[in-house]
């Protein structure tokens, strides 16, 4: 049996990596460039790097020419040492194609939900990387434009939105033109090249040869646009695709990686106006658009529901099935509350003022009558979700809300290594891997006579275990006085006796929820990890040899107030987040 | 979501979600015996479920035509006479320098509580409930590569990583048995092969990618062809295989398809030179996608009428479940789950009998499911949980199986009954289009032991007299005698499709590929 090792996902460098005691749960193991051994970043002056960067910015070509506006400079690039990253063509996931075809065409038919599922990497199912189009998706997408373009084209009030001023039963080549050059950009998000609209053009005029009607026409058009890869892939094509010299993203690119990192979907029409005319090349601007798109609270929805949702597994709440013979209290009711909840309290920090450093601490809860029954609070008089601070009870900060404690449970009990990895792979960034080919021992059962941190215990007695469990098991039993839907419990019953003592392997101790909040609160890591999962989230990649934008990431964020928004604010003006650089092959 | 009846209907109204689809009236086809021709269809149909079977499961009585079926089989009785059910076959294709985990007799590894290996696997074994391997015997240790392993009988660990590919990362397997099958005989239909999924639980991964536990069909180039759960999305799929009724409406919708195509790839084709290299084999992996498409919606069945179902209405997802297009969960019942099961059962009766297809993969659940089988109940009343859960659960005092392990085999097994008994009864020739197939239902482990050893395994049908039917068979329990799964293929492959195979797959123990004759006729 070989050892268990830590995969160490941030490159905070060998600063944080000394807080790592980890007999025997070696790190490493990632991928060479995971190594933080990388310079220092630099400080925001870099004289003379201007212009290295600046080749592709506001050029014409491939994708579509957002120049540069009047008064707005092409960025520069502050350090053109350190490595921007670069991604692959990234395809949208299976949710971005949903919401997309909501916001290009106000269809709510989601057939994204039965596509080839993706590839989470890093808990997150958005990264490029892992996005691919095999036989089946490409058949799914072909099926989807198919019933998606007849949905929209049997109702009129959709099609007069995508053809204003046009009778859609009279469309001619001029008004298939039209079509096609406005629609065009929204679904390929940025202006067509000619072929583009040749091609599209063609496909109408085509379809009239084959006995369509105008109407039957144009729902080809839309079948050939929602099939294409430039509206299922978002490229951000280089100029020197295999070189490696960074360039600042375009207009059109800058739009749209914001947009799918706040709403998880396509720009729209201001984002497009400011694309149009370069004005999103200004850091200003993208951070005063963050302000802007988050207050859609309908389409920013997308960022609690898919970025928090895959951060701590919560989105996995609609999902979760719970034994009922044994909590019979478990319904629909209380399932769907819990989630309601988890994005009211993200929402304190992304909507609010609230410091993120509060967010494992807070005491506060929304809950509807449902819910505070579930909680022992006072039942509030309206089904309205109300925020409530209860101080006295023993439930603080996100780890308390009940979505969190459940969905990190089974079915029938609680699962304090589910929790423990949660805990560690979402707050503090580590995830525990083994080498293959390794089999995992279950322990026994509880049969009711043991607790289950003796039953845990058997993993002290394995070196191999314990190496990986003496991080896991103290995190998760410090939550085992919330059972598995998260009702608080002052022992098992039956005599048995909860202990929530542990302690974090740098060796700060808790007991219980409350005392473990504040440790982690306090420990550096959180703060850090929480960056590092927007970075991974908002660019679609993994941080890879971009180590130095995400330390500097962290830095501007400590020097703004400490908000989430800040940080998202932070990102936007990060190089990382506004350049990139070709493969670097050559 | 309901079962229809089969109907013979010649024109067919499609009931969409509220949207009116351009799909044609369509026909089928009748069977190849109808039209005149002499041989029937050959046909492969593989039922995988994941976990093994519980040790009840063996708990059949008498040997050979004289045999009773175990409680958990007994669904299964009415088909009794056309299946042969096979015991003892192994797995052995666990990497060699892996043996000191993966054999009973190399380990000395401690567990916790000084366990040993040894130990674990040659007593009465603590993790499941009563099983006993014989010393020698392999295992498969991972969910994730078991699945691919059942249907290629090679090890996918070692084949990733000789390819130089990264084993956790990689969602490759060598062929599987099915696609060799597809890649012989697929083209006379107007699919090679169909990959269907009952359940779709969600389950640990074993550091592995998704594709190992979720899919057990894998091409030639070892790329995954990904199952559909939804029972409207396979209907759609079938369907859209069948010729249409109005050949000039059908004409036309075939010219837009291609010519939405031609556009399609026109466009990958003009921005990929402007990609790196990696980028560029992503759009070419997308364009290949698009031309497999074109050969599909080219190769439409020609025939007559079969009988025809209904488009299923809605969905039905399971909490846990993943890659489905339903409407969201619904009530789950017994009732509810029996629908969509019996949904999938009869679509896939319908491919075969309107022979769209002639190979089939069917996986009832994913090879690690913690899927939470909600809608069974173990007769204490309490509910039956997590699938992988349920099969290492430990009880005290310790019963023959775990309940909850047995009330899901038990479902399995009625579910499969269904599916045969409907196969059975689709006249074909003298006899039934069951008797013309092969129908393998069968799992990658033993037991929740993990021993690639005494696979539950059933066959089905016969294959036109290939294969025994009417018996147990059991075959050799000592190490180096033992018969091997990928002798069962090599004989399927060339006793039955007659094939040519020089071998199938691997023995870690160095035995060479030979018939299995004991399961022939």
């Amino acid at each position: 049996m070989g050892h268990a090792m830590i995969v160490r996902r941030t490159l905070l460098g060998a600063l944080l990596a000394l807080l790592v005691q980890s007999p025997g749960c070696s790190e490493g193991a990632g991928s060479p460039e995971d190594r933080a051994d990388g310079p220092v970043p630099s400080g925001p002056e870099a004289p003379g790097s201007g212009g290295a960067g600046s080749g592709g910015a506001g050029s014409g070509g491939p994708n579509g020419g957002a120049g540069p506006g009047k008064g707005v400079p092409v960025p520069v690039i502050q350090d053109p040492a350190l490595d921007v990253g670069t991604k692959p063509v990234h395809r949208l996931s299976n949710y971005e194609y949903d919401t997309t075809l909501r916001d290009l065409l106000g269809v709510d038919l989601r057939p994204g939900r039965g596509f080839v599922l993706e590839e989470s990497e890093q808990g997150f199912n958005n990264l490029a990387e892992s996005l691919s189009v095999g036989s089946r998706q490409f058949g799914d997408y072909f099926a989807a434009a198919r019933e998606v373009a007849a949905a929209v084209v049997s109702d009129p009030s959709l099609l007069a939105a995508l053809l204003p001023g046009s009778a859609p039963e009279t469309c001619d080549a001029a008004c298939a033109q039209e079509f096609v050059t406005r629609f065009g950009l929204r679904a390929f998000r940025r202006p067509l090249e000619p072929w583009e609209v040749t091609q599209l053009t063609d496909s109408f005029a085509h379809a009239v040869t084959l006995g369509e009607t105008p109407i039957g026409a144009l729902e080809q058009v839309l079948r050939v646009v929602l099939s294409s890869p430039q509206f299922l892939y978002r490229f951000e094509i280089d100029e020197a695709p295999q070189g490696s010299a960074p360039r600042a993203l375009n207009s059109y690119e800058l739009a749209s990686r914001l947009s799918y990192m706040l709403w998880a979907s396509m720009p729209d029409d201001e984002l497009f106006d400011l694309a149009a005319k370069g004005e999103l090349l200004s850091a200003e601007v993208l951070s005063a658009q963050v302000d802007r798109l988050l207050d859609d609270r309908v389409r920013s929805a997308s960022l609690i529901e898919s970025f928090v949702g895959q951060w701590f597994r919560v989105g996995d709440l609609s999902g979760h099935s719970v034994d009922t013979s044994i909590f019979p209290e478990w319904d629909a009711e209380l399932q769907s509350a819990m989630q309601t909840e988890v994005g009211l309290y993200f929402g304190e920090f992304l909507y609010g003022e609230r410091a993120f450093a509060e967010f494992l601490t807070a005491d506060l809860n929304y809950v509807n009558p449902r819910l505070a029954q579930h909680y022992g609070f006072a039942v509030p008089p309206t089904e309205e979700f109300a925020l409530v601070a209860e101080t006295a009870d023993q439930r603080a900060g996100f780890l308390g809300l009940a979505g969190f404690l459940t969905v990190t449970s089974r079915a029938n009990r609680t699962s304090p290594i589910a929790r423990g990895n949660t805990v560690l792979s979402a707050l503090l960034c580590l995830d525990l891997t083994l080498p293959p080919n390794i089999i995992v021992a279950d322990l026994p059962e509880l049969t009711g006579n043991t607790t289950v941190r003796q039953d845990l215990e058997l993993h002290r007695a394995s070196p191999a275990c314990a190496s990986c469990h003496d991080h896991i098991d103290p995190l998760g039993l410090a939550l085992e006085h919330f059972d598995a839907i998260g009702r608080y419990r002052a022992d098992y019953g039956g005599g048995l006796s909860i202990d929530a003592v542990g302690s974090l392997t740098t060796g700060e101790k808790f007991d219980g929820l409350v005392s473990m909040a504040q440790v982690l609160a306090q420990d550096p890591r959180v703060k850090a990890c929480a960056a590092q999962q927007l970075f991974t989230y908002g660019l679609g990649r993994t941080v890879g040899p971009s180590g130095p934008y995400l330390e500097k990431l962290v830095a501007d964020w400590q020097g703004a107030a400490p908000t989430f928004r800040n940080l998202i604010k932070s990102l936007v003006r990060n190089d990382a987040f506004r350049f990139r650089r070709g493969s670097g092959e050559q | 979501m309901r079962s229809q009846k089969p109907t013979l209907l010649r024109r067919h109204v499609l009931k969409g979600a509220g949207v009116a689809l351009s799909l044609p009236f369509i026909e089928s086809l009748l069977p190849k015996t109808a039209r005149g021709q002499e041989m029937p269809a050959k046909r492969f149909v593989s039922i995988y479920t994941p976990h093994g079977a519980p040790s009840s499961w063996e708990d059949t009585t008498g040997a050979g035509p004289a045999w009773q079926l175990s409680k958990i089989q007994a669904s299964l009785a009415a088909v009794q006479s056309k299946m042969l059910m096979v015991r003892r076959l192994a797995n052995f294709t666990w990497r060699s320098d892996l043996l000191n985990i993966g054999s009973a007799t190399g380990g000395g590894s401690a567990l916790p509580g000084g366990v040993k290996w040894d130990d674990v696997f040659t007593r009465d074994a603590e993790w499941c409930d009563g099983c006993v391997v014989p010393v020698g015997a392999y295992l498969t240790l991972s969910h994730a590569r078991a699945a691919g392993a059942y249907a290629n009988c090679l090890d996918g660990d070692d084949w990733r990583t000789k390819r130089g590919e990264d084993e956790s990362a990689s969602p490759r397997n060598p062929q599987t048995v099915d696609q060799l099958i597809a890649g012989a005989i697929g083209t006379a239909t107007a699919r090679p092969s169909l990959q269907l999924g009952l359940l779709n639980g969600n389950g640990a991964l074993d550091f592995h990618h998704a594709n190992l536990c979720r899919e057990m069909s894998y091409d030639d180039k070892g790329n995954p062809l990904n199952k559909r759960v939804d029972p409207r999305a396979v209907f759609d799929d079938i369907v859209g295989a069948a010729a249409p009724v109005d050949p000039i409406a059908g004409e036309r919708r075939r010219a837009l398809d291609i010519s939405a195509l031609d556009a399609v790839q026109q466009s990958a084709e003009t921005l990929s030179p402007r990609l790196a290299t990696a980028d560029r084999e992503r759009l070419d992996q997308f364009l290949t996608s698009t031309r497999e498409l074109e050969l599909r919606i080219g190769a439409v069945a020609q025939g007559g009428s079969c009988r025809q179902l209904a488009r299923p209405e809605g969905g039905l997802l399971l909490p846990g479940e993943v890659g489905f297009s339903g409407n969201g969960p619904q009530e789950i019942t017994a009732d509810t789950v029996w629908q969509r099961a019996t949904a999938m059962n009869d679509l896939l009766v319908m491919a075969l009998e309107c022979d769209v297809t002639r190979v089939i993969t069917y996986q009832l659940d994913n090879s690690r499911s913690d899927l939470v089988y909600s809608w069974l109940r173990l007769e204490n009343g309490g509910q039956v949980n997590a699938f992988h859960d349920e099969t290492h659960l430990r009880w005290d005092p310790k019963p023959a199986s775990p309940p909850g392990f047995e009330a899901i085999s038990t479902w399995m097994s009625q579910v499969v009954a269904d599916l045969v008994q409907k196969l059975d009864g689709v006249p074909e020739g003298a006899g039934t289009l069951l008797d013309n197939s092969v129908v393998m239902y069968g799992s990658d482990q033993h037991n929740a032991d993990h021993a690639a050893w005494d696979l539950p395994i059933v066959l089905f049908g016969g294959g036109s007299g290939t294969f025994k039917r009417g018996e147990l068979l059991a075959l050799p329990t000592e190490v180096s005698q033992m018969r091997q799964l990928r002798d069962f293929y090599f004989t399927l492959l060339n006793e039955y499709f007659q094939l040519n195979a020089a071998s199938f797959g691997e023995d870690r123990r160095g035995v060479p590929n030979a018939l299995l004759t004991e399961v022939l006729a």
